[in-house]
């Protein structure tokens, strides 16, 4: 297997970025060192989506769970409550984690009631570019920045005092080097109150996925290893 | 003879197909269903604040558990509130069931409050959708429900019930009662010896697991496989997870958007591609032309008419993923001594 082998070391993308604001392939590289092989994660649509699936790390079949076709926005809060009821008996104690956009955390934002009520914990990690960035990103093309932007206020929508509003808890981080205590935070406090727990992550506003028509013209927009 | 309300066949059919959580919300017109739940007893039922909410959760159980989640609703809005849910499970392959109450029949056809007609809007998005009409049919509809979400290709189904059905009384045994079997789909085994022939004679061969793979447990067999011969594997992003990436056989996932830099220069580096339980969805192929190239394919799928479907393979295989992998293996022990493949990929 040399020449895949050869393909797999050289062939990579960077995720050692230490800038104000954060790159979201950064997040990942945190999330790939502070969760193990047995957590179980839910994520959905949006640029994160494309992050998660260049960048995150997956071991055990059925603990990376996706919606690859239909891509509902707001799958993961309800989808992780699923999960985490699914392994009452079998895995009491697994963890479980819902990666997510800032837009589609508030299609299904009222399920976090349900999580309250019903004591079921879970991380929840938003990767937060106040846009709806996957289609400012489809935009390009047409060289517009048209009704994509959802910003407002200091930071839009205050996600950590709707994780509140419900009896849970939340945290912001804008500096890459806050991010494993918050991760490690939150896993602590989900188990401590048996609630939803979310790491807000503020990164990049109008950061791209790399993209494209084929898969020999894929476009990177960052600088790759070594250059 | 046994008489119960015919809602409470319908709990004995759900305990016994192994549901012990359901994700709901009640509302009058699907009221003897939860006085069914409350007096039989052992589901533990969550009252979601939005019935969409409701069938994600009866979908991440299901990714779970592999066995069927349970979403539950009342009639009007609460089923069209499930269309996306439904739409999620049937283009992912995830075996849910929804339940929907519906007004009396008596009002159907006279625009009665919230009687919408569920079943129509449903279809295109499930495997099955039905209106129980005699109460008698409720407890074997369940049946037949459980078994068509979960054969074949599996996916959501909906059951909508009257109110009027759902008040009946009728005659149902628990005791003497169980799942309906489930056709297992064999390869073909001509097939199979065809597609190791291709895969032995290939220089730079790829495996790619996509979501059947864990839909169907198939891990094990596909890392038996890998290692047995000797060939890289790609996942594609519903099949992640499939396969450890830790392995030193793991060459990554192709596509336009979720891959990687190597992933895809492997892919366009290899000669065939074995795809087993993948649709070959556009956001992994990208430009067809590009992703064919000369590359032979073969394609393995549960599902008869998803073969040829984005393009015609150069072989087809209709079988159970994990049935496939294991009969593939055990074909290429019989002929010990041929060559192990991938020889493209160590020169």
């Amino acid at each position: 297997m040399d020449r895949v082998n050869e393909l797999r070391r050289t062939l990579t993308r960077r995720e050692d970025f230490d800038t104000v604001p954060i790159k979201a392939p950064r997040v990942y590289k945190e999330i790939n060192e502070v969760f193990d092989a047995d957590t179980y994660f839910v994520t959905a649509i949006g640029l994160y989506q494309i992050w998660g699936g260049q960048h995150q790390k997956a071991y055990k079949p059925r603990h990376y769970q996706i919606c690859g076709q239909a891509g509902p926005l707001g799958w993961e809060i309800p989808a992780a409550i699923g999960v985490k009821k699914a392994l009452k008996n079998t895995e009491p104690d697994a963890e479980v984690v819902g990666i997510v956009g800032d837009y589609g955390f508030q299609y299904m934002v009222e399920e976090l009631a349900v999580a309250a009520q019903y004591d079921v914990p879970y991380v929840i990690i938003m990767i937060n570019n106040e846009y709806l960035g996957l289609i400012r990103q489809a935009s390009l093309p047409y060289e517009m920045n048209y009704q994509v932007d959802i910003h407002y206020d200091e930071f839009g929508t205050d996600n950590v005092k709707i994780m509140e509003a419900y009896g849970c808890s939340g945290r912001r981080v804008a500096d890459p080097n806050e991010i494993r205590d918050a991760l490690e935070w939150a896993r602590k406090e989900a188990k401590a109150t048996s609630r939803p727990v979310l790491v807000e992550i503020m990164i990049e506003r109008e950061a791209n996925t790399p993209h494209g028509p084929a898969i020999d013209a894929v476009k990177e927009f960052e600088p790759l290893p070594g250059a | 003879m046994v008489q119960m309300p015919a809602m409470n066949a319908v709990v004995e059919v759900l305990k016994d197909e192994g549901v012990d959580t359901a994700f709901g919300c009640p509302g009058a017109a699907i009221l003897p269903l939860y006085k069914a739940m409350e007096e039989v007893g052992g589901i533990e039922h969550l009252t979601v604040r939005h019935e969409e909410g409701a069938t994600h959760m009866a979908d991440g159980w299901s990714r779970t558990t592999g066995r069927v989640g349970v979403a539950i609703g009342t009639s009007g809005p609460a089923g069209t509130n499930m269309i996306t849910g439904l739409y999620t499970a049937m283009a992912d392959s995830v075996p849910i069931v929804c339940i929907t109450g519906q007004a009396m029949t008596s009002l159907l056809d006279k625009e009665g409050f919230q009687a919408v007609d569920i079943v129509e809007i449903a279809k295109p998005v499930t495997k099955w959708a039905v209106q129980i009409r005699e109460a008698a049919t409720a407890p074997w509809i369940f049946r037949e429900a459980f078994r068509v979400a979960q054969e074949g290709r599996p996916g959501p189904v909906l059951i909508d019930i009257p109110l009027d059905v759902a008040k009946q009384v009728i005659e149902y045994d628990p005791s003497i009662d169980a799942p309906l079997r489930i056709n297992v789909v064999e390869p073909h085994q001509p097939r199979v010896e065809r597609a190791l022939d291709m895969l032995l004679a290939a220089e730079r061969p790829l495996l790619l697991a996509g979501g059947g793979v864990i839909l169907s447990e198939a891990s094990e067999e596909l890392r038996e496989l890998a290692e047995y011969l000797n060939v890289p594997v790609q996942v594609t992003l519903m099949g992640k997870g499939s396969f450890d990436e830790d392995s030193p056989l793991y060459s990554g996932m192709t596509g336009v958007q979720t891959s990687q830099r190597y992933g895809n220069a492997s892919f366009l580096e290899s000669d065939l591609v074995l795809a087993v339980g993948a649709r070959f969805g556009d956001r992994h192929t990208g430009q067809i032309d590009v992703y064919r190239g000369d590359r032979a394919f073969i394609h393995v799928d549960i599902e008869p008419t998803q073969i040829g479907r984005v393009f015609e393979p150069d072989l087809g295989v209709v079988s159970d993923a994990r049935l496939f992998l294991s009969a593939l293996l055990e074909t290429a022990k019989l002929g010990a001594g041929r060559p192990r493949s991938s020889r493209g990929w160590t020169a």
